[in-house]
């Protein structure tokens, strides 16, 4: 029977009773060593040997439910979070998984048990078209479109590297206190940043008013708090 | 938000996140499992492979093997 593998936590933490898994199955959990596994069955879907050779997609909407069953677990309790896609052939495979990475998996859990992410979006704020005068508002002359299409460039252009530590220095000097780490990545929609925090604590309005203020031309958005997704480098070995 | 709501209600404002940072995270982030299989037709083990056990966004992939081409 195949295993859809949830997180890691320490051993003796109750599954919370209001988390279902994915397909409504019961969540159960796998106890070996001081490490408990969560999974629920996933006969569906195909292993990662079953997938080679085929062409694998992606269900989207599964894999928002799968992020919610991680939160409900996040707000509870204490955990490592598993990839989406992590299936697993049988549950005499997942006790040997977990006997194998033993001291990788203690170790991370050492280092994240208290903590958790803060994470947000960064974007820069749109440049407003220069006045144009009257008679060419509606103009359409070669002049005045290049205008138009330079500020509109202007108005999505991703900062560089220096604007991207600058952002990062920011933060960290605002919300130092119950910060870890940080880390900064560039994707299409802007910058995100990501806060290794002290577990429970997120930053109030007042705190991202401060960072926003601060980042003249860019606006923030609180994304959310997460496990400490950004920052586990748990890469276990069959 | 429970498991049983309608994706349909799912409202990323209101949950604070972007649908596209929840689909980045669980896709591209998180313990992953690694290993060795050997793949075999009609009895025979044809091609013995390293296999990372798990899936992942085509963008992400495209960005790994770029950064791991001897150009970089």
């Amino acid at each position: 029977m195949k295993l859809l593998l949830y997180c890691f936590s320490r051993q003796g933490e109750s599954t919370p009773r209001s988390i279902l898994g994915i397909d409504g199955k019961p969540v159960k959990s796998i106890t070996k060593n001081g490490i408990q596994c969560f999974y629920s069955t996933a006969d569906r879907y195909p292993t990662p040997e079953e997938i080679i050779g085929n062409s694998a997609t992606i269900d989207e909407n599964v894999a928002i439910k799968y992020h919610r069953v991680i939160i409900g677990f996040h707000k509870a309790l204490p955990i490592l979070p598993f990839r989406y896609g992590s299936i697993i052939s049988s549950e005499e495979a997942l006790i040997s998984l977990i006997d194998q990475n033993i001291n990788q998996i203690f170790q991370a859990l050492n280092q994240f048990e208290f903590t958790s992410e803060n994470s947000f979006l960064v974007t820069a704020k749109k440049a407003l078209e220069p006045e144009t005068p009257k008679g060419l508002l509606k103009s359409d002359s070669p002049g005045v479109s290049y205008l138009r299409d330079k500020y509109k460039k202007l108005g999505t252009q991703q900062p560089n590297d220096h604007k991207i530590q600058e952002i990062k220095s920011i933060f960290s000097n605002l919300l130092r206190e119950n910060m870890i780490d940080i880390k900064a990545e560039s994707q299409s929609e802007g910058i995100k940043i990501h806060l290794l925090n002290r577990k429970k604590w997120s930053p109030s309005a007042l705190e991202i008013e401060g960072i926003s203020q601060r980042l003249e031309n860019y606006q923030v958005k609180y994304l959310g708090d997460f496990p400490p997704y950004h920052f586990i480098k748990l890469n276990l070995t069959v | 938000m429970d498991d049983n709501t309608p994706l349909e209600q799912f409202d990323p404002d209101k949950e604070k996140v972007l649908l596209s940072d929840v689909l980045d995270r669980v896709l591209n982030t998180g313990v992953t499992i690694s290993g060795d299989i050997t793949i075999g037709i009609a009895d025979e083990d044809l091609i013995y492979c390293s296999l990372r056990l798990m899936l992942t966004s085509v963008d992400k992939l495209r960005q790994e093997n770029l950064n791991d081409s001897p150009e970089s």
